[in-house]
């Protein structure tokens, strides 16, 4: 023991002197050529350099989106390592890492623009369809941190976190019209004008509507009876979505706000609706408005407030025939404001603090259902109340090489009756300048959303006594890359989470029942070369057992996701070509088939150097026209998804 | 010798290699262009006469938003010759800088106008600012940083811009 300690006093004065002033981020040891290619990250919680923090942080940017054409955030995610998306032709659902709980509206991953939060307070939903604020050409960048790494940031971030971070003004430095057209009657507009003044402030504006029809018929097996219709729907797969987007910022101060508001006709009928009737639909209106203040104090410390003020409105109605015919009414509201502080600090030699509080307070969590013809009321509730949080970190650079980071996490909910406290752990060990190796241990919860609180689904009446879902995270990585442009991570994870909602039988009331264990193994590779090329590959293997059938495999998680990412500028960078394939396996079915595995492969063609201020892109999705299969619901047990699709873009900027 | 001694001294000596700052795949906004700043330190050449105080000063005239990253600076040394960094000075104290980094609220116009034809090395992330007169523009696209540089410019001060930042820059402007 004794010589241990002495190893380790020794370790210390043999660091010390090697030690430079580590309170700040320092660059400069990296040379020019390895400048040019750093990647520039800003999740305010993360960190500075990502091989230091403790979580694995995947991102795409604004020119990944151009090459490879992503239409919506559900697109650019579904090429993102590890996730997989799927449709229910109304809203489109993330599943990470193996874990997918249908139906959840996301509500298990923290959703955020520019570090704002964006779930919802009442179905804690994080949008990412056409009902997803933001259009892809004002993003910046997207930052994706699953599982263990993410637990800091509250109590969405479940089974993961996303941060979309928008473009500034100076990005459009102009104005900048767009316009698509693609298959199915797919129509979208959009005016930005983006710009920063001499005095400092950057502006950016925008507004965009977007319309398809869709196919005009679509085939549900499910239905194909004369009654109704052959079990075509017709004209049923109309959307609209108009946004608006502002932001200003002039030194430490920005102000940003948006609206979207999005209209969805439902083709499927999965729960007992009228088949093929134009009244089943759905609107979702979102709103948020946020200002934030961000100033270091002195050298070591720094200072970040925010406030904010969202909204959230659904509105549904679907047909059902009784003796007449009934329409049935979802009328949402949801309203919330808070603030948040945070500090962060070198002031301890060999250590960063962070320490952070945040606030929300529900004004209105509102859910009525009632149907028409004859009137009849079903549900009329509210709630509101207050969640807070307060977070520290601090990452101790126990020897130059290594960084032990230790988190804690207090949440009081006011839709649970126990606060909650939540650890992170990270070790982070850097053996050689080009490897980084990290074991992370992390915990979290999920409260029962205001929905699965107050919803009387189907008249069965309510579980009154719901309580907090849990996970526990453990994940190694390794991160290697060289001083060209290639990377290389490998990680291995296992996820425990209990408690889980789900619809017990026979009282058919949701209750903290499901078990789930989710083991897998994770690796991608990815060179960007300096002529624009790009190659990724990225494999995520993974094993969720439901405990509850004796460790079977979970529905609607595939054992495999597979992803390839190429681009090619092509004569001499005149255009560029981005070929992206995602294989996604087998997912088990609830009625215990499964949707087929399947294999889609998009291109994308863009150039900007016809003329000045104009850029150009046609893309081709699904290449192979292959309808695949995506797990329904209800009465669809499986949906098929549309075939091979175009889009041609238009952009002019002056 | 023991085996306890000869494990201490293996341990000690692959701390020893291993002891470095790890590198960074990414980083800030502001750490980068600082980083980028110190590159510029040297790989420019100044006519001796432009350095007569014994040091390198890197002057900013208002808010230039690199923060504390700026600082690392001051523990680095061009040659023998310390960083120094002088910010928020008004726009007549430049001439004694031998790089200004232009941003934000910056009167780009006036600063170009003062450091014309003189060996002070102007920086600038605001877009055009080659154009504009100014010696190196930094870019922001694709995520990453890069640079251009205006060699007229840099000629008319007598400043000598090494062959590996023409090299890596994303333009040249010599056309005249």
């Amino acid at each position: 023991m004794r010589s241990l300690i002495n190893i380790i006093i020794l370790l210390i004065i043999n660091n010390t002197v090697a030690l430079s002033d580590s309170s700040a981020e320092d660059l400069t040891n990296l040379s020019i050529e390895e400048l040019l290619n750093v990647e520039i990250i800003s999740s305010p919680r993360l960190g500075q350099k990502t091989s230091q923090a403790p979580t694995s942080v995947s991102v795409i940017n604004a020119s990944d989106i151009r090459t490879f054409g992503w239409r919506t955030l559900a697109d650019a995610l579904n090429g993102m390592r590890g996730i997989f998306t799927s449709n229910n032709r109304n809203y489109s659902f993330l599943g990470v890492r193996g874990f997918n709980e249908s139906n959840d509206f996301n509500s298990r991953v923290l959703m955020m623009i520019d570090g704002q939060r964006m779930n919802d307070n009442i179905y804690d939903a994080g949008n990412i369809g056409q009902e997803f604020m933001l259009d892809m050409d004002l993003v910046e960048r997207i930052e994706f941190v699953p599982g263990a790494g993410s637990s800091i940031y509250g109590a969405n971030a479940f089974l993961g976190f996303i941060n979309v971070i928008t473009k500034k003004g100076k990005a459009i430095n102009g104005t900048q019209l767009a316009g698509e057209v693609g298959s199915f009657d797919y129509y979208k507009g959009r005016a930005s004008v983006g710009k920063k003044f001499d005095n400092g402030t950057d502006v950016l504006l925008s507004a965009s509507h977007f319309e398809s029809a869709g196919p005009q018929n679509l085939y549900f097996p499910a239905f194909d009876k004369p009654g109704t219709n052959n079990g075509i729907a017709h004209n049923m797969d109309t959307e609209r979505a108009e946004r608006l987007f502002g932001k200003v910022q002039y030194e430490d101060l920005t102000f940003s706000g948006g609206v979207v508001d999005r209209y969805k006709r439902v083709a499927p009928a999965s729960y007992g609706q009228v088949f093929n009737d134009p009244n089943n639909f759905t609107v979702d209106r979102q709103f948020f408005g946020n200002l934030s203040y961000q100033k270091a104090i002195d050298d070591k410390t720094s200072l970040l407030f925010k406030s904010f003020y969202q909204g959230y409105d659904y509105h549904a109605e679907d047909v059902y025939a009784g003796k007449t015919r009934i329409i049935s009414v979802d009328e949402i509201v949801g309203r919330w404001f808070g603030g948040e502080a945070q500090l962060t600090t070198n002031v301890f030699d060999r250590q960063r603090l962070i320490f952070g509080m945040e606030y929300q307070y529900d004004i209105r969590q509102y859910q009525v259902n009632f149907e028409t013809n004859p009137y009849a009321l079903y549900l009329d509730t509210n709630r509101g109340g207050n969640r807070a949080q307060l977070f520290a970190q601090d990452d101790i650079q126990i020897l130059d090489d290594l960084i032990f980071s230790a988190g804690l996490r207090w949440d009081y909910h006011h839709q649970i009756r126990h606060m909650q406290l939540n650890p992170r752990l990270g070790l982070i060990w850097n053996p050689l300048s080009s490897t980084t190796l990290k074991l992370l241990y992390s915990t979290t919860f999920r409260a029962p959303n205001a929905a699965e609180l107050d919803t009387n689904l189907y008249n069965f009446g309510i579980n009154t006594k719901l309580q907090e879902e849990h996970i526990k995270s453990y994940e190694s990585i390794v991160e290697w890359h060289s001083t060209d442009g290639l990377k290389l991570f490998g990680s291995l994870f296992y996820n425990h989470a209990t408690k889980l909602l789900d619809d017990d039988s026979p009282s058919q009331l949701l209750s903290n029942m499901d078990e789930y264990n989710i083991y897998g193994a994770e690796w991608e590779a990815e060179k960007r070369w300096d002529s624009g090329r790009l190659l990724k590959a990225s494999h995520t293997y993974s094993f969720m057992a439901n405990e509850l059938h004796q460790g079977r495999r979970a529905h609607g998680s595939p054992e495999n996701v597979f992803k390839i990412h190429y681009a090619e500028p092509l004569f001499n960078n005149f255009a560029k070509l981005g070929i992206e394939n995602i294989f996604i396996g087998a997912r088990k079915t609830e009625s215990g088939n499964a949707a087929d595995a399947y294999d889609l492969i998009n291109m994308n063609l863009t150039s900007d150097r016809i003329l000045e201020g104009l850029d150009l892109s046609l893309g081709v999705y699904n290449l192979l026209d292959d309808h695949y299969q995506m797990i329904g619901g209800g009465s669809n047990n499986i949906l098929l998804m549309n075939g091979r699709e175009f889009r041609f873009k238009l952009q002019v900027t002056f | 010798m023991t085996l306890k001694r000869l494990f201490i001294i293996l341990i000690l000596l692959l701390d020893a290699v291993l002891a470095r700052d790890a590198l960074a795949e990414t980083g800030s906004e502001a750490a980068v262009k600082s980083a980028f700043l110190y590159h510029f330190f040297k790989f420019i050449d100044w006519p001796e006469a432009a350095l007569q105080n014994n040091a390198m000063t890197l002057c900013t005239t208002n808010a230039d938003h690199l923060g504390d990253s700026l600082l690392v600076l001051k523990t680095k040394t061009i040659g023998n010759r310390p960083i120094l960094i002088n910010r928020g000075i008004s726009i007549k104290e430049l001439k004694n800088c031998q790089m200004v980094f232009i941003s934000g609220s910056d009167d780009t116009d006036a600063i170009i106008k003062t450091t014309q034809g003189l060996p002070i090395i102007t920086i600038s992330d605001k877009p055009g600012f080659i154009d504009q007169g100014g010696m190196i523009g930094l870019l922001q696209g694709d995520n990453r940083l890069s640079f251009e540089i205006n060699l007229d410019a840099a000629n008319a001060g007598s400043l000598h811009i090494g062959a590996q930042l023409l090299k890596l820059a994303k333009r040249v402007n010599n056309e005249k």
